[in-house]
This record gives C-alpha cells, sequence and structure tokens, in this order.
C-alpha cells in the first residue's frame, strides 16, 4: 500500500453546510491503475486534488507510504511523491518537449520520449506544435521522469480522440503494470475505466469499489 | 532544470515581453540617470565681472530672489498702492505712473553675513566691496571725454570702497597697479586712492584731501573729505558700469569700507556689492566651501560663486534645476513603480498556468517567484546597459532644458522690472548660461542600478503577492 486516505473530509469554504467528500477512505496499492469515476460535481476531481497534495482536507489524514503527507510538505509530496497529468497537457509553453520531461524529475529525457512514442525530431521543437496526443505523451513523460511511484491523472484523455486516447491508456497501463506505479485516473472514459485493474465510484461524497465489467456501466 | 536556466529559456523565448519590459527598463533607467546628472550638474554662467583670483568665494545678491522678494513687496503693499515693504518703496511719479524704489537694506550683502561666514575655520581674510557710487567731486575736476555722449550721465565721479583693498577684484586681477603711497586698509576711515590721471588733471598727490558730495544735491548737501593714501595706474581699462564719463576708469576713486555711503547721503546705511573670501589653505578649498554652504544665513538671498565662476546650488535661480532634477527622480520613481507593478502584474496573471504547473511539479512558490526575479534581473541588466549607452546625451538634453527653463524664468523676471528704478544706480550681475557641465559618473551608475535593481525587486514582489497568496488548486482551477 502506498497511499492511504482517511476518513477524508472536504467542503468548500463557501458552502461548508454540504461536504463534497463525507469521511472517504481508501487505500491505494503499487502496480494498479485505478479510474475513479462519479457525475460532475460529485467531488472526484477535488479527490484528486486531495491525493496530489493540491489541497488539503477539512478532516482526516493522508498518508503516503504510511506517513502524514503534511509532515513533508505539500511541495515535496508533490515533488517526490506523486506525479500529475492533467487534461490539457499543462506543458512550459517557451520550452522543448525534452526540456519539459527534464522538469519533471531525473530521468532521462530521452529515453522517457522514446518510451511514449515522441520521435527523435519532436524532441527540441516547440511544444505548441505538436500534436494534442504528443502533447500528452510529452506530459506523461514528464510523470515518468519523476520518482514519484503514484502518478494522478485528470481525465487524461478528455482532449484525445478515440484512438489516441487508447494509447494513452494503454501507456498509463504499461506504467503501472511494467514499471509498478500506482496510477489513479480520474475519467469518465468508459474504454479506459474498462481497462483500469480497480474502478472506484464517487457518490454523494461516499466511495464504492466497484466491478464495472460484471456491471457493465461507466458513469 | 535549475530556475537561471528556465527565466533564460523563458527571457530569450518569449522576445515580445522581453522586449516590451526591457525598452520600459531602458527609459526608466535613463530618466533616473538624467535626474541624477541635473542634481549634480555644474552650471557655469558667463559673469561679466568674474575675476579669476585665487582660492576665494564671492557672495553676491541673488538676481533671483531680488526679483522674489520685489514681488513679495509688491504684493504685500498691494497693487495700485503707494507704500514701504522691507526696504522696498512703491511711489506714485506726478504723470501717474508707479515706480518701484529700493533702499540700500533691500540691495546689500549685509555685512553681518559677511562676517559669520569669515569665522567658517578656513577663511584667512575677507573683503567688502561696494557698489559704484555716485557722487559729486567738490574739490576737483574729473577726467572727460569731449567726444563722450554726457546726456546720461550723473556729471560726477565713482568711489569703490573696500573692507580691504587689496583684496578688490580688479587689484587681485592685477588691472590696478599702486604707483605711489599705499593701498586702504580696513583699520582707515575717510581715505582714498585715486588715479594717475586724476592726480595729473588737479596736482594732487598723497597726503592731500578730495571733498564729496551728493551728486543730485550738489548745493546743499553736506561735503565729505577723504585723505589721499595711494595713486594707482589703471594697467587695464576698468569696465564701466555705464556710459559717460562718471563710471570712467579714470574717475574710479577707491576708498576705505564706509566711505561712500556718507557723501552719498547714505551714511549708516551702506550698500555693499561683493564680499570676497579668501582661503587660506588652497588644498582645503571643497572643505572650506562645504563649511560655508553649512552657514547659518539666509542662503536665498545670495549666490555663492567660486573661483571658477560656478555659482553653488544656493542660486536661486539655478537652484531650480536641482529641483526639478529632484522633482523628475520622484515622478520617475513613482511612475516606474507603478507602471513596472502593472506590468509584472500583467506578467504574471498571463502566467498563472505556468505557475500551476511548477506548483504541481513541486516547486515552491518560493522558487517560482525567483524564476520571475531572476528573469526581470536579466533584462533589467541589459536594459541598464542600454541606458548607460544613451543617458549622457539624455542627461545632458535634460539637464539643458532645464537650465534654459530656469534661465528663461530668469529673464521674465527680469524684464518685468527692467524700467524699475533702483537706489544709488544698482545693477544686477550679469549671469547668462554659458554652458552646463553634465558628467555621468560611476557613482550615478551604482545609484542608478541600485534603484533600478530595487523597482523591479519591489514591483516583482507586489505583483508576486497578488498571485503567490492562492493555493495550488486554486490556481489550477483558474487554469481549467
Amino acid at each position: 500500500m502506498v497511499l492511504e486516505v482517511k476518513n477524508i473530509v472536504y467542503y468548500y469554504k463557501t458552502n461548508k453546510s454540504k461536504n463534497v467528500l463525507n469521511g472517504i477512505s481508501y487505500k491505494f496499492e503499487e502496480g494498479k491503475v485505478y479510474a475513479i469515476l462519479g457525475a460532475s460535481g460529485s467531488g472526484k476531481t477535488t479527490f484528486l486534488s486531495l491525493l496530489a497534495g493540491l489541497d488539503v482536507p477539512v478532516l482526516g489524514t493522508i498518508l503516503y507510504e504510511e506517513e502524514d503527507i503534511l509532515k513533508g510538505g505539500l511541495n515535496h509530496h508533490r515533488k517526490e511523491h506523486v506525479s500529475l497529468v492533467f487534461q490539457n497537457y499543462n506543458l512550459i509553453d517557451y520550452l522543448t518537449p525534452k526540456e519539459n520531461v527534464m522538469l519533471g524529475g531525473n530521468g532521462n529525457p530521452e529515453e522517457l520520449l522514446t518510451a511514449v512514442g515522441i520521435q527523435k525530431e519532436d524532441w527540441d521543437r516547440k511544444v505548441l506544435q505538436l500534436s494534442g496526443g504528443q502533447q500528452q505523451r510529452v506530459a506523461i513523460a514528464r510523470a515518468l521522469a519523476s520518482p514519484a511511484k503514484v502518478l494522478l491523472a485528470d481525465e487524461p484523455t478528455g482532449n484525445l480522440d478515440e484512438d489516441i486516447g487508447r494509447e494513452v491508456t494503454e501507456l498509463l497501463q504499461e506504467t503501472a503494470h511494467k514499471l509498478g506505479k500506482c496510477v489513479i485516473v480520474v475519467t469518465h472514459s468508459r474504454s479506459m475505466a474498462e481497462t483500469a485493474d480497480v474502478v472506484i465510484k464517487i457518490e454523494k461524497g461516499k466511495i464504492h469499489e466497484e466491478n464495472i465489467r460484471e456491471k457493465g456501466e461507466v458513469s | 532544470m535549475n530556475v537561471l536556466r528556465r527565466g533564460a529559456y523563458s527571457v530569450v523565448r518569449k522576445p515580445i515581453k522581453s522586449i516590451l519590459l526591457l525598452l520600459v527598463v531602458v527609459v526608466i533607467s535613463s530618466f533616473f540617470m538624467a535626474g541624477l546628472a541635473g542634481q549634480s550638474a555644474s552650471v557655469n554662467v558667463q559673469d561679466s565681472t568674474r575675476q579669476a583670483v585665487g582660492a576665494t568665494f564671492r557672495l553676491e545678491l541673488s538676481e533671483a530672489n531680488r526679483h522674489t522678494r520685489l514681488d513679495e513687496a509688491t504684493e504685500k503693499i498691494g497693487e495700485g498702492k503707494e507704500g514701504t515693504y522691507r526696504g522696498v518703496t512703491i511711489k506714485k511719479f506726478e504723470d501717474g505712473a508707479y515706480g518701484v524704489l529700493t533702499d540700500n537694506s533691500f540691495e546689500t550683502v549685509i555685512p553681518e553675513d559677511a562676517e559669520t561666514i569669515a569665522k567658517v575655520k578656513g577663511i584667512e581674510e575677507y573683503n567688502l566691496i561696494t557698489v559704484a557710487t555716485v557722487v559729486n567731486p567738490v574739490n576737483f575736476k574729473r577726467i572727460e571725454d569731449p567726444d563722450m555722449d554726457q546726456s546720461q550721465d550723473f556729471g560726477g565721479v565713482n568711489l569703490r570702497g573696500n573692507r580691504i583693498m587689496e583684496m578688490d577684484m580688479d587689484v587681485a586681477a592685477g588691472k590696478i597697479k599702486l604707483i605711489d603711497g599705499r593701498m586702504t586698509t580696513k583699520e582707515d576711515k575717510d581715505v582714498c586712492v585715486i588715479s594717475k590721471e586724476l592726480a595729473k588733471l588737479n596736482g594732487l598727490q598723497v597726503g592731500d584731501s578730495l571733498q564729496f558730495n551728493q551728486w543730485d544735491e550738489k548745493e546743499n548737501s553736506k561735503v565729505y573729505s577723504a585723505k589721499i593714501v595711494g595713486i594707482y595706474e589703471a594697467v587695464q581699462k576698468l569696465e564701466p558700469v555705464m556710459s559717460g564719463d562718471t563710471y570712467r576708469s579714470e574717475n574710479t576713486i577707491f576708498t576705505d569700507m564706509n566711505f561712500p555711503e556718507k557723501p552719498s547721503g547714505e551714511e549708516g546705511n551702506p550698500l555693499f556689492r561683493y564680499a570676497i573670501f579668501k582661503v587660506a589653505n588652497v588644498d582645503q578649498y571643497d572643505e572650506v566651501k562645504e563649511k560655508i554652504e553649512k552657514v547659518d544665513i539666509d542662503w536665498k538671498r545670495y549666490d555663492l560663486i567660486d573661483s571658477n565662476g560656478n555659482i553653488q546650488s544656493m542660486a536661486e535661480n539655478f537652484n531650480n534645476m536641482k529641483q526639478l532634477s529632484e522633482m523628475l527622480l520622484i515622478v520617475v520613481s513613482a511612475a516606474s513603480f507603478i507602471i513596472l507593478s502593472l506590468i509584472f502584474l500583467f506578467w504574471m496573471k498571463n502566467r498563472t498556468q505556468e505557475i500551476g504547473i511548477f506548483m504541481a511539479l513541486g516547486e515552491s512558490k518560493k522558487k517560482i517567484w525567483s524564476q520571475f526575479l531572476w528573469e526581470a534581473m536579466l533584462i533589467g541588466v541589459l536594459g541598464l546597459v542600454l541606458s548607460f549607452m544613451i543617458s549622457p546625451a539624455l542627461s545632458k538634453m535634460t539637464a539643458s532644458y532645464m537650465a534654459q527653463q530656469s534661465q528663461s524664468q530668469a529673464e521674465e523676471q527680469k524684464e518685468a522690472t527692467e524700467n524699475q528704478v533702483f537706489a544709488d544706480g544698482y545693477t544686477a550681475p550679469d549671469l547668462k548660461l554659458q554652458n552646463i557641465e553634465i558628467e555621468v559618473t560611476p557613482d550615478m551608475l551604482i545609484k542608478d542600478t541600485i534603484a533600478i535593481g530595487g523597482l523591479l525587486f519591489i514591483s516583482v514582489s507586489v505583483a508576486g503577492i497578488m498571485i503567490m497568496r492562492k493555493k495550488p488548486k486554486e490556481i489550477l482551477s483558474e487554469m481549467s
């Protein structure tokens, strides 16, 4: 178990009467892909933000390898424990793909870009000249450059067409299964959820683990 | 990838924002330099009475302040009214026109002020010189040129009183050579030194006495005598104050300090035009100058002129330039702070996504802020270098403009009072702008660098606070 949430409660300061997350507890393991599903506004992105250390829960704790992430500081948590992939790629526009990957950590950028399918001739181009799929691959390479054991992705295929989305999904699976990382993905994508090892549904601030393959439903 | 490299890439690869900031920095820095240069500019004036007489200082009335005092008195007395205020009298003449008359207390270098300055350590001796005072020669004839137009002449001779004649500017400059007797000293009373021409014409010699009275009251005014103690030869003719024979070189009679006021009907009310201070040790000239400037007298009333003819900052008219420079510095600083803060605020607002990404990658806010500061400094350094290249020319232009403004202002004031009548033939020193020495010194470069660096630091900090106080999630929410 690499990441654990214990009795997480979260509400917005503007609406304290309604808990977005209401006492959630869960344990995430390495080597698995977790898909987090939920209706819009269900709190799944908020949950991911808490796991990423971008925000802190009102109540409850988040443990990384059994240690509260607040203990080492949230910056340290984001730098060393988790890496992030966003829907809109979030690459630095004045850096090349190679330089963007170097931001992630000490991983070899050329090897990582090759691994995610970015051709050598694209390594030193302007990132905005790359296609959406290529940019997302660069973002994944950047996440992989990090020493973090947890990769958090928020709608990573949301801006991509189906074929490219599938390729990105495969990349994330490989990250979990081959590199042994814990991949947690917030998604609306049926295909992505179907390929996840564990599907978690957030509903009314609570978390449910589901076997969608048996149920055949994806929110 | 470290902050320095990232910052450098951002500066180089986003040229438009860099060029914009560069231009702003160059403009700010150049104006800053112009302000600094203006503050330390040395204004040289063309002064018809200026003499290079060694390590001395000359104190004389500030023409600009004189006009200020005249304006003040006119205002106090009231428009269309007659009256007197602090040595200024407004009088209505028979033809209905108003005239402004000033008395000696208004026009004089105050002897007590000169005495106060003379007490400064390092001043060896001082002299007081009266204005060229017109008097009527009672028992002798003056030198006259039959071809000279005497229509505007007073028909007299002119007396020049000196506390120590040896320190008279014309004597010190070698224009006057004593050929008989001695010069007047501070211990003398009712003595004079005459020209050899005057002595020859009247058959006078040392030991004789000359008599004088008021030139405009020849019949009724009291006659005063002065004993001749010396006879001089003018190696170079003395410049007359006005046309006519009254002021001609040969009719100039040097007297002791207090004599001229007597036959001119102003006994007890002297009119000193200059005070000259001799510095004991030339090597301590600047040191003495600083001490003099600290003396507690009404400096607005005076100009202090050094041996090179440089009017110090006390000269009110040219002091305007210093004030303008200071104003320029204040305005530039305030405007720069606002402009730079807005630029950086806009800059950071546009880079919210970048800030969010760095935060998501675990970068501390301090590190992100330091990247922005580093970028600003990189551009700032380039801007400073460019501004250092153009600032000498710009400083010269700005300072010239400011000095010309000061000069025009002084000339306008002078024109406005040109036709007014002043007591005892007072003539203001003719100070005309000759040139301005502007030097961009290493000290200014350091000050400018510190100022621009400080402004950039504060502006980046102010703009940074607005962004950096947000939580990463808020920034990422704004991004999405």
